[in-house]
């Protein structure tokens, strides 16, 4: 027989094990729970990633939401669903996706770039441009450099789709400081700002790299097309012989032809005797004279009164007697007259022109320039 | 598992436990710490109960599982819990809410520690094997069960007992639902039935321990993650009251077909009780072959839903699948309660009343997702007819202000449907086809003050129906009363007048004389002392048999009225 005293002690130690016992339970559930869940979710996340890569962004939903849905918690499994969500065109569960993982993390800057990327889907490119400036400047795991690098790359690629020089080169400028010794970024950069318009840069880029590696062929390339760009032809003509020096399986036969071309018929050189200035500008007159005389017989509507009053003052200067001793006034003359021609074709007719005259083309935007 | 074998009705011993603790006087102060202790003990309890359930689930069925899986895992697992149920669980069965009521209103708070390990073993079958119930009415129960046992443990008194039951009921919920604040209310506006409750404080305090419980053991995760959603436009709340009159038909389709079902089910001989629930395991393995998400509580498809992403023949599908299956399952007799279910039904019929709005309306209408949010509770205020409770539920689900109007917009308008359209409340219907009589909220309202119980007398005789008729006009003469209770071995055979003494002939036994048919005038031991003497007006009698709400003819006591007089210190007028 027990006392009164010893149920009541005996009750509590009871509830104390039970207690104990049950948070023991508990938490081995809880772990086991949580174990299984985090492996299930990242085998789900793998499926899904590795989908979406092979480009089945809506056979890899499922996974990624269930991923998503057994580890709430992981901001990179619900972005990887927005990501997907997005590709597969549901926009607004998409935004759902990555404006909740946005909320948790403002300036976390995958969040921020799959809000830029879903922003150039939905056409929202300003917004889009301040979400990867958000990228750009937020949180970043391992390998944060490289990531803000291939943001603004992205960025880049955004802004040159959208032909937003200005903004690209400005882009470009911060990005020559980011990009460090990596070739295949600076080789990127290189190409977009020429793309940007900045030839001088980005020959100026080229010429780092082929310091560094005299053997790549693809940086002579670039660095040809860049100083080619810049009007610098002879420098043009070399890179692209030691392009196909240590590349020859690299197609750059057009663009030496085309510098060859250029060479031959450009006006600009300092050391050009006046005599061959001279003949050089008649050259271009003729050309330009006989490609707006036959887009003007192609497109008599788009002709004016201006046209052939320039084609006739063009006439007159080249079936004119060529003084005995001619001045460089002489051929700047021709020069201005072809450049008058060119500005009328483009604004009648568009500046595009047949490939094998590509070097008229070239001499007269440099001239118009 | 030992039998728990401390009852609350034996008093005497139980008062003169506490002295030595110098708590004899003080219980008030012990419900205090018991409630604390009881959210604790409760909050790791449901926890792994759901987290039990929760890994069961996961091994019956495995990531790309077979569809035989989905018609023989709910099918043997009804078999199996069925069988437990009827041969060592039959406390047990149902939901848990009924039964919780019972004890509160019947037991005297009583519910034994076999029920709570029975609740705990059947529903983990069940419910892991994919039987389409919910986990929180059983958690009800069990939260209870602990409650009462703790509390007969710590040798409380009966009332005392009694008021720990709502202080488990509320732990269980705050831990299964994870809404501490809605575990109060129901506590307080379903199994009390009276919001204005004196055990509010201890309520409160079991509630907020047990959810704290919780989030030490899983986190801080809501049980639905719901986008932030707003209202687009003040149109958008003529639309909720379509959602309200749909969810509102909806749970009056829900609880008529499983009131019926249950009566049919009840029907069928005794001996097949123990098969029953493989009917509701094999309806609902055969329909998930097809529609796999109709098994289980579903909780994981309401979350999809309520992200927005489901297309409208599915969510129409689903809640039709639902609103048949979950009554099946449950009028069977397997292990499970309706809350889960409910809000299923809810988030399908929400999702289909909003994606038609949507696609209608699109620039002026939230997304679905927005309106299957309110139509959870809009299916669980016709259901369960708690429309305070279902409303903060939501609100502490989803933690969003903005969806609060039109909330209680819809779940008005379901509430008032269902009672309009559904007289009787699911839970009190259940009660009565078990032949209990539950008190109604009206009746509950008016026990204030003296209570039946405390003033009836336990031991007095009843009048045997094999006794004659002078043998009872001497004990009416002795007695001085004009009316007494004929029956014996505490079964009540009906009530005898003197006039029918008078007509009656000289040899005749009163087993003759008296209506054994019909109901006689009676009381319950919780009434109030003043519906006794109204219950005594309306029958014309100076006695009244004191009865089981459980069962009509056990009698527990009698009042006389002398002894009620005297309570109002009113002597009986010569």
């Amino acid at each position: 027989m027990i006392s009164r005293r010893q149920a009541v002690v005996r009750t509590t130690v009871v509830l104390v094990v039970t207690a104990g016992g049950l948070a023991a339970l508990d938490k081995f559930l809880a772990k086991t729970e949580s174990g299984e869940m985090q492996r299930a979710a990242s085998a789900n996340y793998a499926m899904g990633t590795r989908l979406l890569a092979e480009g089945k962004a809506t056979a890899a939903v499922e996974p990624l939401r269930q991923a998503w849905v057994l580890a709430r918690d992981n901001a990179g499994y619900e972005l990887a669903l927005g990501n997907a969500l997005a590709a597969t065109g549901k926009t607004a569960e998409a935004e759902m996706r990555i404006t909740a993982a946005l909320s948790r993390e403002p300036n976390d800057g995958e969040a921020n770039l799959a809000a830029a990327r879903l922003r150039v889907r939905e056409k929202g490119a300003g917004e889009a441009d301040s979400f990867y400036h958000r990228a750009i400047f937020g949180h970043w795991g391992a390998d944060g450099a490289a990531q803000r690098v291939a943001a603004r790359l992205e960025l880049i690629e955004l802004l040159a789709r959208q032909n937003r020089r200005g903004e690209m080169l400005g882009e470009l400028i911060s990005l020559e400081e980011e990009a460090g010794e990596d070739r295949a970024v600076r080789k990127k950069l290189a190409r977009y700002f020429l793309q940007a318009g900045s030839p001088a840069r980005a020959a100026n880029v080229y010429r780092q790299l082929v310091e560094k590696d005299r053997l790549d062929g693809e940086s002579y390339a670039g660095l040809g097309e860049a100083e080619l760009e810049s009007g610098r032809y002879r420098e043009a003509r070399s890179a692209f012989i030691r392009a196909a020096m240590h590349s020859p399986e690299m197609p750059i036969r057009a663009q030496l032809e085309l510098v060859d071309m250029l060479t031959e018929v450009d006006p600009t050189p300092r050391q050009l005797t006046s005599a061959e200035k001279y003949r050089r500008s008649s050259r271009i007159l003729e050309w330009v004279r006989g490609d707006l005389r036959q887009q003007a017989d192609a497109r008599p509507e788009k002709s004016s009164a201006e046209i052939e009053d320039l084609l006739q003052r063009a006439d007159a200067a080249l079936t004119g007697k060529t003084p005995a001793a001619v001045s460089n006034e002489a051929a700047e003359g021709l020069l201005s007259l072809a450049e008058q021609l060119w500005r009328a074709r483009v604004q009648a007719f568009g500046e595009a022109v047949p490939a094998d005259q590509e070097a008229f083309r070239r001499i007269l935007e440099k001239l118009a320039a | 598992m030992p039998e728990d074998t401390t009852s609350t009705r034996d008093t005497s011993s139980t008062r003169g436990r506490l002295n030595w603790t110098g708590f004899a006087d003080r219980e008030d102060q012990l419900l205090i710490v018991l409630s604390l202790v009881i959210g604790v003990v409760v909050g790791l309890t449901v926890v792994a109960f759901m987290l039990l359930t929760g890994r069961l689930s996961a091994r019956m069925y495995p990531p790309g599982n077979a569809a035989w899986r989905r018609v023989l895992v709910p099918t043997a697992g009804a078999l199996v819990s069925g069988y437990l149920l009827f041969r060592y669980f039959p406390g047990a069965r149902g939901s848990g809410i009924p039964q919780t009521k019972f004890a509160l209103f019947i037991e005297d708070g009583y519910i034994s520690l076999k029920t709570v390990f029975g609740k705990l073993i059947c529903c983990s079958i069940s419910l892991a094997s994919g039987i389409a119930l919910g986990r929180e009415g059983p958690s009800v129960q069990i939260g209870a069960g602990i409650a009462s046992v703790i509390g007969r443990r710590f040798g409380l008194r009966p009332e005392n007992v009694k008021a720990l039951v709502p202080v488990g009921a509320a732990a269980a919920l705050a831990a299964a639902f994870n809404t501490p604040i809605a575990a109060v209310l129901f506590s307080l506006e379903e199994i009390l039935g009276d919001l204005h409750a004196t055990a509010i404080g201890t309520v409160v305090l079991s509630s907020a321990t047990s959810w704290m419980v919780l989030h030490l053991f899983l986190g801080d995760q809501p049980l639905f993650h719901v986008p932030a959603y707003q209202l687009v436009s003040p149109w958008e709340l003529a639309i909720y009251a379509v959602l309200g009159v749909a969810g509102g038909l909806g749970s009056v389709a829900f609880v008529k077909l499983l009131l019926q079902l249950r009566i049919w089910f009840r029907r069928l001989p005794r001996k097949t009780v123990w098969i029953q629930p493989v009917a509701g395991g094999l309806l609902v393995g055969l329909v998930g072959w097809f529609v796999p998400e109709v098994l289980g509580v579903g909780y994981d498809y309401v979350d999809r839903v309520l992200g927005g992403d489901a297309p409208l023949r599915t969510l129409l599908l689903l809640a039709v699948l639902k609103i048949i299956a979950t009554p099946v399952c449950y009028s069977s007799g397997n292990a499970g309660g309706i809350f889960g279910p409910s809000l299923f039904i809810g988030a399908m019929i929400g999702g289909a009343v909003g994606s038609v709005a949507h696609l209608l309306f699109p620039a002026s209408t939230a997304n679905p997702g927005a309106y299957a949010l309110v139509g959870m509770g809009t299916a669980f205020a016709g259901i369960v007819r708690t429309p305070l409770t279902s409303v903060i539920m939501i609100f502490e689900m989803t933690r969003d202000y903005a969806i609060i109007v039109p909330l209680m917009i819809s779940n008005l308008i379901s509430f008032f449907l269902s009672q309009k359209l559904q007289e009787e409340p699911i839970y009190e219907a259940l009660a009565h086809q078990e032949g209990v009589h539950l008190p109604t909220s009206e009746a509950r309202e008016l026990q204030g003050g003296v209570r039946v119980g405390d003033v009836m007398a336990a031991d007095a005789p009843m009048l045997a129906p094999e006794a004659g008729i002078a043998e009872a006009r001497a004990f009416f003469e002795t007695e001085g009363c004009n009316s007494w209770v004929v029956g014996e071995d505490g079964r009540v055979a009906g009530m005898l007048h003197r006039s029918q003494i008078e007509a009656a002939r000289p040899e005749a036994m009163l087993r003759d004389v008296i209506d054994t048919g019909s109901l006689f005038p009676h009381v319950h031991p919780d009434n109030s002392a003043g519906q006794a003497l109204e219950r005594m007006r309306a029958g014309q009698v100076d006695v009244l048999p004191v009865v089981s709400r459980a069962d009509l003819r056990a009698l527990r006591g009698m009042v006389t009225l002398r002894g009620l007089l005297a309570v109002y210190g009113v002597s009986e007028p010569s």
